[in-house]
């Protein structure tokens, strides 16, 4: 009996032990890592401290090579798929070139997702001076947490181009600041405003319409009627990059606003609704199902990225898609390298029968992205930081954020337009990976996307299919949707942190269950309910208040 | 073996306390000095997590640290409880765990009786070398060929359609998920796990075979009645073992083989734990998810090892 | 397993023989056919190959262009480099501490064994979950260093009782008299104990081994530069998560014309998995005969 109360006791005191050990090495680490910031702000600092005071920008690059500047990049411009380390990236390498300040670039590792890579870096409060990511929703709670610098009154100093350029397009200064008017982020926008926002949209193989004497599809039973003729002429299915369908896919064809992802939008009265909780939405998926069961769309589509749809593409067992203009340019050019007699065309938006065409996949050619300085950089490093942010929106910076080097890979030709060297055009990774290798500005970044890149890169006949995605559409296109520019309130933030992850889950969960026929529609109205359990309204509440602020700025 | 003194725990009691323990370490002072690193190391790497677990109770925020974040009770065991998904993961975690245990805890049983059957000795070893290869295959490899495998112009639905099935992506369908999970997970690791019962196997007596054989018992009976009750100890702890981890499914694996269409039938836990928690920046809430799961988990060792206690008498503690 | 049996077998032991002999032969042609599908796609052509990637004999068209390119990609070299770096460091310290586990958890009259073996048993079903380790083990500064795969998982609890259960199977008088002439426990465990569990020491390596080239996760939140990511997640990378990073290795023109991302993942499969299959039989007497020893018992 007393060995029993003994161990008890040893076993007690113990845990005493091990608590003692975690509050002592806590206190150790945090020292330690105190120190280290200590050492590295100072020492900076003594080098700044003439260097700040000495330190006049007197233009590009800067003579601040002693300075390293951290930035993390989660989306858009991380490294291009070729390279291992930002060393041998010629974008990145070349960027702290121009600029004249040292930066380590930091990115999610190979196969890493970037939201998670992003979360843990948050969790564990180790920042790095400019990080890009999604966070202009959450601003405001990121700077009143001490995350993200206010950058509002160094602006118009640190950053003339940027703030010059901001200011030259009101929905642009709208969506760049906060409620509270606080600057505080590098956005991405479009140089051809919305145009290239629709770069997605139906494409068709020509040559099979041709053949079987069709009309290229217009509305949902004409896509019926191609989808069945081509399934038993050339055994081809409707499929796709599963991600680029699972935003909007083709749901303006039924009034509905978004497919598989979570989609808010703006009803003609001006109200934030929920796609997925509509009538037009469950006819879209009905639809869908339909041609799955019918064997009409790929049973794989739910797995399918860019490359297994090119690969499908170049077999011949698929007629009618929906990809991207880039994507479109490779299965071009894959069909005629491999002269399969595949004619890929872009392809008109389906419309309802009744000429139904709620919406098409656009924007306002501002992206989601955004560059932020954060508490980490410290007030000596501030200018430099700002100075290299704002170096994109510069005439010479813009060029070398989307075109690269002149005179490396670029020139002007006789007309006075950017062409670019052989460098270019003669690398043999073919020329869409070569732009993106020297480029920040593909698919997004802090800079302004230049509409002359997307024409060097694409093939002529993309081109031309996203006039077709975007300019008879141009109305429905952006007025639906939800600006990436609204912030919410540091409660609303915390509040719909834990409400729209579980409502996002579910609601693509119950798609994908509707599609494949897992989930009846007899049991809509209950999902419906569930939605509303889940605290749907008080979501739909939340997002039309900050959208109301954001359309009184 | 190590018997050093012959204190006996009669004899501790005629030692006053201070005395037995100074006698303790003076006499072990070796091997209390081995067992040190070992308990520094669970220290830092499993104890000292489990005061983060603190943050179960917070709402907390990276940039405030655990010291200044908010302290919010069980709110987030109340949210959890009360999560549209709480049956359905609990459910599904059980569920793929003891379908793994029922299926995949015999399998090697199974295997490694018919191995100790087979009498030429070189097929013997060759069936062996084979089958423990896939032990060896990385996660990663093993799940990519099961997508492969199950794509719906692959192996799989070749087979079906000969059959006279339908070719379909057997992954995007949750009928197919938990066969394909069991035997994936079988066919990696019964040649390996086999080898721990070939090992008990040797150490029957053989002497039992004769006297049954002589008794006119026949293979089946001789595998029943000797075999399986001298495997019966090695069964029991590993399956103790198993049963405390009923609800740590390997998220590893179900991370690299499910989707949103299957979520219904293979979300589980831990994968739950690593969404909220990771892709949605849940901290708090995913850590008070996981300290359920690890509660859950002691108890069903506890339950185990008490009814194995009573039953067979084998036990862990 | 040689067990003398009376010479004459009867119907049903020949029945049953053979029985047996048949679901052994399956046995063993499902357990070798996903791997020579592999080699056989591998060294297929992509086109003719992704037409048709059911039931195959033999390559699709031949081409070695999948191995060109997988083995020019510096991440998997690198790869290779960091799993062995990881095993070469950890499987030492992971033998060390199991072994000084095992040795003090079978030692008997240590007045502490009891709440020692608690303390020691209740890591094995309790942690601190994901989010806590994760913070854990950055605040230990092991971020972004090959530590943070090694030193989480130094020894295992449920290898450290198989360990014990071995060196309980040994008879006492060893040990007593090496006590007699002197010797101490560390002297017992290197020069005693562990020559003659070698077996079981051989199985725990396995053991310790194949946990280390399974696991992808931790290197998936604690590394942060490519280049310090064992093979395993250039597998994901590749494998599941369908990142094309070895696509762009592509540097012919009838290169661009196909699209190999398909294709290499049968390479890269092959390339990762070769190399420790070679190895394996070569240990196999090892651990039959270490499990055979080590065979827990409770």
């Amino acid at each position: 009996m007393a060995k029993r109360v003994l161990s008890i006791l040893l076993v007690l005191s113990l845990f005493v032990f091990v608590l003692a050990g975690c509050s002592t090495s806590k206190t150790t680490t945090d020292e330690g890592t105190d120190s280290t910031t200590d050492t590295q702000t100072d020492t900076p600092t003594d080098t700044d401290d003439e260097e700040t005071e000495g330190f006049a920008f007197t233009g590009y690059p800067m003579d601040a090579k002693d300075v390293k500047l951290t930035w993390w990049v989660g989306h858009g411009f991380t490294l291009h798929e070729s390279y291992a380390s930002y060393e041998e990236s010629p974008f990145h390498s070349g960027l702290s070139e121009h600029v004249g300040v040292d930066i380590e670039w930091q990115f999610p590792t190979a196969g890493t997702d970037g939201a998670q890579a992003f979360n843990l870096m948050l969790a564990s409060d180790t920042l790095p001076d400019i990080f890009y990511w999604n966070v202009m929703r959450d601003a405001e709670r990121y700077i009143d947490e001490g995350v993200i610098r206010d950058l509002t009154e160094y602006m118009p100093k640190y950053s003339p181009a940027y703030y010059k350029f901001i200011q030259s397009n009101e929905i642009y200064d709208k969506s760049m600041k906060t409620d509270s008017g606080k600057y505080y982020g590098y956005g991405f926008f479009r140089e051809d405003g919305g145009w290239n926002d629709t770069y997605q949209g139906p494409v068709v193989r020509q040559d099979w319409l041709d053949e079987l004497g069709l009309e290229s599809p217009e509305t949902i039973s004409d896509w019926d009627n191609v989808l069945r003729a081509f399934n038993e002429k050339y055994g081809a299915v409707l499929t796709f990059p599963w991600y680029r369908f699972k935003s909007t896919g083709i749901s303006g064809a039924f009034g509905a606003y978004g497919a598989i992802d979570f989609q808010l939008y703006i009803d003609d009265n001006g109200k934030v609704q929920l796609a997925q909780a509509q009538e037009e939405w469950k006819n879209y998926m009905a639809k869908l199902n339909e041609w799955w069961k019918t064997g009409l769309l790929d049973q794989d589509v739910m797995t399918t990225d860019d490359d297994i749809a090119r690969t499908k593409a170049l077999n011949g067992v698929v007629g009618l898609s929906y990809t991207s203009m880039g994507q479109l340019t490779n299965w071009i050019s894959d069909a005629n390298s491999a002269g399969t007699g595949a004619k890929w065309v872009g392809l008109q938006y389906p419309k309802g029968d009744d000429g139904t065409l709620s919406m098409v996949f656009g924007g306002y050619g501002i992206g989601e992205g955004i560059s932020v300085i954060t508490t980490s950089c410290p007030d000596e490093k501030l200018e430099i930081a700002m100075r290299v942010l704002d170096y994109a929106y510069t005439d010479e910076g813009h060029l070398y954020w989307n075109f690269g080097t002149k005179g490396v890979t670029w020139d002007y030709d006789e007309n006075g337009e950017v062409a670019y060297t052989e460098l270019v055009t003669e690398d043999p990774d073919g020329l869409n990976n070569a732009i993106a290798k020297y480029s920040g500005s593909v698919w997004s970044g802090s800079c302004i996307q230049a509409t002359k890149l997307l024409y060097l890169k694409n093939s002529e006949e993309s081109i031309k299919a996203n006039d077709l995605w975007f300019y008879p559409n141009e109305e429905v296109t952006a007025k639906w949707k939800l600006t990436n520019g609204i912030t919410l309130t540091v409660e609303e933030s915390n509040e719909l942190d834990d409400l729209v992850s579980a409502i996002s889950t579910y609601v693509s969960e119950k798609a994908v269950n509707y599609i494949t026929g897992e989930e009846s529609f007899d049991g809509f109205n209950d999902y419906v309910a569930q939605l509303d359990k889940m605290g749907l309204q008080r979501v739909l509440e939340i997002y039309q208040g900050a959208y109301d602020r954001f359309m009184a700025r | 073996m190590i018997k050093e003194s012959s204190i006996t725990t009669k004899r501790i009691n005629h030692y006053s306390l201070t005395q037995t323990l100074s006698r303790d370490f003076k006499i072990n002072k070796y091997k209390y000095l081995i067992i040190l690193p070992i308990i520094v190391y669970l220290i830092l790497f499993a104890y000292k997590p489990m005061y983060g677990i603190i943050i179960a109770f917070m709402d907390y925020r990276p940039h405030l640290g655990i010291a200044n974040s908010k302290w919010v009770g069980l709110r987030h065991f109340k949210t959890f409880f009360n999560d549209v998904y709480f049956w359905r993961l609990l459910r599904n975690t059980v569920s793929i765990s003891g379908l793994n245990i029922l299926f995949g805890f015999p399998a090697p049983i199974i295997l490694a009786l018919l191995l100790n059957e087979i009498q030429s000795s070189w097929f013997k070893r060759t069936v062996q070398t084979i089958t423990y290869m896939p032990y060896f295959i990385s996660l990663v490899v093993v799940c990519s060929l099961v997508k492969i495998y199950c794509q719906s112009n692959g192996i799989f639905s070749q087979i079906a359609v000969a059959l006279g099935g339908n070719a379909q992506n057997f992954l995007m369908n949750t009928k197919y998920f938990y066969p394909i999970y069991v035997i994936s997970d079988i066919w990696k690791n019964v040649g390996w796990n086999s080898i721990i019962y070939l090992a008990a196997l040797s150490s029957i007596d053989q002497e039992q075979y004769e006297a049954a054989k002589i008794d006119g018992a026949g293979r089946f009976r001789q595998m029943f009645h000797i075999t399986l009750p001298g495997l019966l100890p090695t069964i029991m702890v590993l399956f103790i073992l198993r049963m405390g981890g009923l609800l740590n499914v390997g998220y590893e694996k179900i991370l690299l083989l499910y989707s949103e269409v299957t979520y219904e039938v293979a979300d589980v836990i831990s994968t739950y734990v690593y969404r909220k928690g990771i892709l949605n920046a849940a901290f708090s809430y995913s850590t008070a998810v996981g300290l359920f799961n690890s509660v859950v988990n002691v108890f069903f060792l506890v339950l185990t090892n008490t009814i194995s206690k009573k039953t067979t008498e084998m036990h862990l503690f | 397993m040689a067990r003398s049996r009376l010479k004459k077998k009867t119907i049903g032991d020949i029945i049953f023989e053979s029985i047996n002999t048949i679901i052994m032969l399956i046995l063993v042609f499902l357990t070798l056919y996903p791997m020579y599908y592999v080699v056989c796609a591998s060294f297929s052509n992509n086109v003719e190959l992704l037409a048709n990637p059911g039931v195959i004999w033999y390559p699709r068209g031949f081409s070695l262009n999948a191995y060109r390119l997988a083995f020019r990609h510096p991440l998997v070299l690198s790869g290779y480099r960091n799993i062995l770096i990881i095993m070469a460091v950890s499987l030492p310290i992971n033998i060390v501490m199991t072994l000084f586990c095992g040795y003090f958890l079978a030692s008997k009259n240590v007045f502490f064994k009891k709440p020692i073996l608690a303390f020691i048993m209740f890591t094995m079903f309790f942690s601190g979950g994901m989010i806590p380790t994760y913070l854990n083990v950055r605040s230990l500064g092991l971020y972004d260093s090959l530590w943070a795969l090694i030193l989480p998982g130094a020894m295992s609890v449920y290898n450290s009782i198989i360990c014990k259960t071995a060196i309980e199977a040994l008879p006492d008088s060893l040990a007593e008299s090496a006590y007699m002439d002197g010797a101490n426990d560390l002297v017992i465990i290197f020069r005693i104990v562990f020559p003659l569990i070698m077996p079981t020491i051989a199985v725990l390596l396995l053991y310790y081994g194949v946990g280390h080239w399974n696991s992808w996760f931790p290197a998936s939140l604690y590394i942060k530069d490519n280049y310090k990511l064992p093979i395993q997640n250039i597998m994901r990378a590749v494998l599941i998560a369908n990142s094309n990073i070895l696509n762009a290795t592509a540097t012919t023109e009838t290169d661009k014309i196909d699209q190999f991302a398909e294709i290499i993942k049968y390479a890269v499969i092959v390339i990762s998995t070769v190399p420790v299959l070679c190895i394996y039989p070569f240990l196999q007497k090892y651990f039959i005969k270490g499990i055979m020893i080590g065979a827990i018992k409770g």
